[in-house]
């Protein structure tokens, strides 16, 4: 119970203090509405072949702003000295860690909830023809997503070059994300049958099962003492 | 100490001149690709070694989380430095065999793929040591990598091949269509690498334990 | 037996690396033991 109470009082926090300054979620969301917008430059306008691509350029805007919100979220907690103050705290580490990843989800989930109804208009396709299932996808794939890049942006933040290194680090881990993700979105858009996405579905389950427990059992160990 | 060094470097360049008289001499020539076919014996043995080699980052990544031993943790970046050796070579000669055999460079294969995402798996790693100053945090944060890094790659493996598949598949079937005088010079070449990383991971590790020491007179004297 | 040129560049490579990196390790290692040295004695 105090851990669920330890995680809430920071995402509270994180959302409280986003909705007074707006710097990560509105800095996300022009990234990643921008990246929708210039990767339509790859193809003919209304071509055939267009359907075959856009669920990954989806997900690259949301990989891309990700990695953007991510690094400016974790250099605000570092640079006032509030992450080392937090780890201090008389409470579980990994509830800290939790925590901030519940707020990463949480605006990486806004921009989401903003750039896809902008990117159904722009390229003209339904998401959501057969169901709502896509929102799985979403869901289970931002949560993989901010789980490992919370991790590696606090990697990151603590090393000379500061935010350069959690794209090198994390776009290679994120490849089952990326790849399920893409894959499993494709199927819905081109109106394939939507059992063959439930195998993807499963791959990103397992994928944020895996790394929930792993990042749970490793990041007591590897925070400053 | 220096006499085992010098014992498996010898041990080693000997090994290796015999692994290459096995896959040149004592195994027969592929009927269908020809000359280009004796890569394999040593292109595989880089990838077992090259998986070894981070298998072997993976143990002492969570063995220095628990003991907080530097020893352990020079062991885990030696075996990467060497591991991504290893990679490198597989990465190169791999689309060397592929051009006459497939007609292309490179194709999106499951296994091509993989051990491409490995390899920049473990850059990052070996970059982000290169980018922390403070040794006890870089061991920590190398660990983390090391650790993650190594669990995703079956997860990896298993989305791409879920993906599409063209690579001949020789170990999985028991050497399936495999000369058996081809699979001893495929093994030998494994045995005479095997060594090879024995006596890199030596000298790896003492270069790396030195490194410590100088560091820690430096502290002493300065 | 066109592809002999091949096999030819991709054990070049092999050995290239491989013996470059082994022999930089060698003169790695010597230089910090001297560098050891010569610290622990002042």
């Amino acid at each position: 119970m105090k851990y669920l109470n330890t995680i809430s009082a920071i995402v509270r926090k994180d959302v409280l203090h986003e909705l007074k300054s707006r710097e990560i979620v509105v800095s996300m969301l022009l990234f990643s509405v921008l990246t929708v917008v210039v990767f339509s430059f790859i193809f003919e306008p209304g071509s055939q072949f267009k359907n075959e691509v856009v669920g990954g350029i989806l997900w690259m805007s949301f990989v891309f702003a990700g990695i953007l919100g991510l690094n400016k979220s974790m250099m605000s907690e570092v640079t006032g000295g509030n992450f080392s103050a937090l780890l201090l705290a008389p409470v579980d580490r990994s509830a800290i860690f939790f925590g901030k990843a519940v707020s990463n989800f949480i605006f990486i989930a806004m921009v989401e909830i903003f750039t896809i109804p902008l990117f159904m208009v722009l390229y003209n396709v339904n998401i959501f023809a057969y169901g709502a299932m896509p929102v799985v996808i979403f869901f289970l794939g931002t949560y993989g997503f901010a789980i490992l890049g919370t991790l590696f942006s606090i990697i990151s933040v603590n090393t000379r070059t500061r935010e350069v290194m959690l794209p090198l680090l994390l776009l290679p881990i994120i490849v089952p994300i990326i790849l399920s993700s893409v894959q499993a979105l494709n199927i819905y858009i081109l109106g394939h049958d939507p059992a063959d996405a439930s195998k993807w579905l499963q791959l990103l389950a397992a994928f944020d099962a895996i790394f929930t427990v792993v990042v749970f059992a490793v990041f007591d160990f590897i925070v400053e003492d | 100490m220096k006499k085992l060094q010098k014992f498996l470097d010898i041990a080693a360049i000997l090994l290796i001149v015999a692994g290459l008289y096995m896959a040149f001499m004592f195994a027969p020539m592929e009927r269908v690709m020809g000359a280009v076919q004796k890569i394999f014996y040593f292109h595989v043995a880089s990838a077992w070694i090259a998986f070894f080699a981070f298998f072997v980052t993976f143990v002492f990544s969570i063995l220095f989380l628990v003991k907080q031993n530097f020893l352990f943790d020079d062991i885990a970046e030696s075996s990467a430095e060497i591991g991504i050796m290893f990679c490198t070579i597989v990465l190169i000669t791999g689309p060397i065999w592929a051009r006459p055999i497939w007609g292309v460079w490179w194709t999106w294969d499951p296994r091509l793929t993989t051990t491409t995402i490995l390899w920049f798996i473990y850059a990052g790693y070996i970059m982000l040591r290169k980018f922390i100053e403070e040794a006890d945090k870089r061991a920590k944060f190398a660990a983390a990598i090391g650790i993650i890094g190594f669990i995703d790659v079956p997860i990896v493996f298993f989305s791409i091949r879920w993906w599409r598949t063209i690579h001949p598949n020789v170990v999985q079937k028991g050497g399936g269509g495999l000369h058996p005088d081809m699979l001893k010079a495929m093994l030998f070449a494994i045995l005479a690498f095997s060594v090879l990383y024995a006596a890199m991971m030596l000298k790896r590790v003492r270069i790396a334990s030195l490194a410590r020491r100088i560091d820690a007179l430096g502290e002493n004297n300065g | 037996m066109a592809n002999f040129g091949y096999l030819f560049a991709g054990y070049t490579v092999i050995f290239v690396l491989l013996g470059a990196y082994f022999f930089s390790l060698g003169s790695r290692l010597n230089n910090l033991e001297t560098r050891v040295e010569s610290l622990e004695n002042k």
